[in-house]
């Protein structure tokens, strides 16, 4: 089996891990696993496509507004979700809330962008060559996202106020609030974070992948399963999950045939679920 | 007195009648002369008549509309497809309508958007098929939906006509119409190029289902006679982000060729072409008329073989387009625009001609046995014969038992190129119903009745020659 598999594991599996990341950034402090988490990633393509594809927007231009775009999406996500589950009060009001914005995200860019798939330039057309096997530098910049992502989110809850106070309400809400944390402003903090590092590596990723508006809800699934797989809550879980089930499809599809990845996945996942329920790096805290 | 309708759709038109072509009357006179006297193909005054339009009022339907259902992907990843069928039956209902409709009734269109969903595409052809209301129905897009729609368009005696389902067999089915190129047209023309140019090996990527499996089928019992190994199949699935894995197999196993997919898909086995440094041909139907393959493949695409009913849009010198499918084409980019690509500056018509035809083509047999029932319109569907010059796609229609409009005569095999003006297509076929573009010398063309061409360069052009 040739490098290049591996090599397109690792990319695909990096995506994942981000995504599974952004979904753990919101998952925390709100013990919501967001359904709606892949629209972000939608609306990052759909700018890149719009801002640099189209318009030809310099790049630092575009990210600003990508930055403040997702950072209203995340915010409208949060209302949206937490609105109707703090009103509820029932546990499982987050499920329905978190589809319901899945739809109203997808239908929006649906109606936007009726005939298009969003691929637009690389931002580096430079190929690098590893044993043979090609690596491109778009490609390899989405890797070094995962790996930034994964580093700056360890340290932001290790070492900031904001961190303590997600890792705080993460451990026992009730506690957090009667100690005076600020409940609420976390909660919206960790949708808009979530969003914009899904929206960036949505922005990073379509020029490579294709990307169609409705394919919100495709990304939330492999990002929810390399969540599942690596432990829910576990940013760690996150990235080695997101890298399984990529690394896993792309070599079982050369092994096997393109229609066995998808089986591979979920059958690894079944498999975790009866032997670990609660993934790799999943607490029993955490899956409560 | 001869009616206008008589005179463009009458019984002159019902025994064969082959087109002679632009390209015979403009540019290669000797071969046009000699081609009509041997074969007494004279396209009559008639022909002249704009061919995208339908008549005037010529007999009282006695209803007030006819109503014409689409079921297509009109969002999502493939809404490329759905939008173009829509906005092609449109063009043509309005020209009709303008004309004064189909015995007097207006055309409306009916659109559900089944998506890339088999079942929901199902239940909306099921929907339509019930609807007494509904006269005919395009669609649902893709041979495996279409599969489990046609059912519902059978028990209902439903007439229905596909502009975009390449496989399965259509005399199946009573009341369906094929408007696309049937499959074992397509691939024998792909395996004829690819012997003319020693090919020896090829594979397939294409998604599961009921069209990779006829593709499949057919290459494995067809390829020897070509002089061809076929490798075989790798099955692919919409949740794939890459096909990498699926070309690197054909690579190691030295594949010279690879058929990708017809569908939105196949952009991914374009992009996967061009991060693998594929040398070797990408070949596909219709489908890569899609500017989204162009999008991905990159300059890599240049050099991907198209084989499909007519479609002369990249062919920049409009003269040799077709006289209906330039009337239909230009009307679709006066209504719709064209679709552009923001990296490969490709570009596509906003519209399909080849759904056009559908409705073109129910409205000549409705009006020729002047009746909307079904089962009548149907028997005079069987026997048309509309001449390549007055469709919509600029490619013959006479359907015959078998229910496909186009018959082998009507596929070409396009190559894809590019140069500093942009994308653009050349014939390279050898089958093509009529040389539509002169590309080199010694290139070989045939007309539709088969006489040879060949391209030469005369007082400095490039002009087509009896061969």
């Amino acid at each position: 089996m040739s490098l290049q598999i591996w090599i397109d594991g690792l990319f695909a599996g990096s995506v994942f891990a981000i995504i599974a990341l952004s979904m753990t950034i919101v998952y925390q402090p709100t013990r919501i696993m967001n359904f709606a988490q892949g629209e972000g990633f939608i609306l990052g393509a759909a700018l890149g496509y719009q801002l640099v594809g189209v318009w030809k927007w310099p790049l630092i231009q575009s990210l600003v507004v990508l930055v403040i775009a997702a950072a209203l999406m995340g915010f409208i996500m949060e209302r949206m979700v937490m609105l109707p589950v703090q009103l509820s009060g029932s546990k499982f009001a987050w499920i329905i809330a978190t589809l319901a914005a899945a739809m109203i995200f997808q239908s929006a860019f649906n109606i936007k962008y009726v005939n298009v798939t969003f691929s637009y330039f690389d931002l580096i057309e430079k190929d690098i060559s590893i044993f043979g096997a090609k690596l491109s530098v778009q490609k390899l910049l989405v890797i070094l996202m995962m790996i930034i992502v994964f580093i700056a989110n360890d340290q932001f809850l290790k070492r900031t106020l904001w961190g303590r106070s997600i890792r705080a309400i993460a451990h026992n809400p009730d506690t957090s609030t009667i100690l005076g944390i600020p409940t609420k402003p976390v909660i919206k903090l960790a949708f808009i974070t979530g969003t914009i590092v899904i929206a960036l590596v949505g922005f990073l990723a379509s020029p490579v992948i294709i990307v169609a508006p409705a394919a919100g809800l495709f990304f939330t699934i492999q990002g929810f399963t390399a969540a599942i797989i690596g432990g829910v809550g576990s940013p760690k879980g996150a990235v080695v999950g997101g890298l399984m089930i990529g690394i896993l499809d792309s070599v079982v599809r050369s092994w096997l045939g393109g229609t066995w990845g998808l089986f591979s996945t979920f059958f690894v996942l079944a498999v975790i679920l009866i032997l670990k329920p609660n993934g790799f790096f999943g607490k029993r805290v955490e899956g409560r | 007195m001869l009616t206008v309708m008589e005179r463009c759709f009458g019984e002159r038109y019902t025994s064969t009648v082959s087109d002679g072509g632009n390209v015979f009357k403009k540019k290669v006179i000797i071969a046009a002369v000699a081609a009509t006297a041997l074969f007494g193909t004279a396209v009559t005054a008639t022909a002249a008549d704009n061919p995208g339009l339908v008549p005037k009022k010529v007999w009282d339907s006695k209803a007030d509309k006819i109503k014409i259902g689409l079921v297509a992907p009109m969002t999502g990843i493939f809404a490329v497809l759905g939008i173009s069928q829509r906005n092609s039956l449109q063009v043509v209902a309005d020209q009709i309508n303008a004309a004064g409709g189909i015995g007097g009734a207006k055309i409306e269109l009916v659109v559900r958007d089944g998506g890339l969903d088999p079942v929901a595409s199902a239940n909306y052809a099921k929907e339509l098929a019930g609807d007494s209301s509904i006269n005919m129905v395009a669609g649902p897009s893709i041979s495996s939906y279409y599969q489990g729609a046609a059912t519902y368009y059978e028990a209902a005696k439903k007439l229905n006509c596909q502009p975009a389902v390449a496989a399965l067999d259509f005399t199946d089915y009573k009341y369906a119409f094929r408007s696309q190129d049937y499959y074992k047209d397509t691939l024998t023309a792909l395996m004829t190029v690819l012997q003319k140019r020693s090919i020896k090996k090829f594979g397939m990527i294409y998604e599961s289902g009921p069209t990779g499996t006829d593709f499949d089928a057919y290459y494995t019992a067809q390829a020897t006679k070509y002089g061809l190994t076929y490798l075989g199949w790798e099955k692919i699935t919409s949740t794939a982000t890459s096909h990498n894995a699926e070309l690197q197999k054909f690579i190691d196993k030295g594949a010279e060729a690879v058929n990708i997919s017809n569908n939105a898909y196949g952009a991914y086995t374009a992009k996967a072409a061009k991060e693998l440094k594929y040398k070797g041909i990408l070949m596909g139907g219709s489908g890569a008329q899609n500017i989204a393959f162009h999008e991905t493949g990159g300059d890599d695409f240049a050099g991907t073989l198209m084989a499909a009913p007519n479609y002369q849009w990249p062919i920049r010198d409009k003269s040799l387009w077709q006289p209906g499918y330039k009337a239909h084409t230009e009307a679709v980019v006066k209504a719709n625009g064209f679709n552009t690509g923001v990296k490969s500056g490709a570009t596509s018509p906003n519209g399909t001609a080849i759904a056009a035809d559908c409705l073109y083509a129910y409205a000549v047999a409705a009006n020729k046995v002047r009746s909307l029932d079904a089962t009548k319109v149907r028997d005079a569907m069987e026997k048309l014969d509309i001449p390549a010059k007055m469709t919509p796609s600029g490619v013959r229609i006479h359907p015959g038992p078998e229910h496909n409009l186009y018959q082998a005569d009507g596929i070409n095999v396009y190559e894809w190129r590019k140069d500093a003006k942009g994308w653009y297509t050349i014939e390279v076929n050898g089958v093509s119903r009529q040389a539509a573009a002169c590309p080199e010398a010694g290139w070989i063309a045939k007309t539709a009745t088969g006489s040879p061409l060949v391209c030469a360069k005369v007082s400095g052009k490039l002009v087509y020659r009896a061969g």
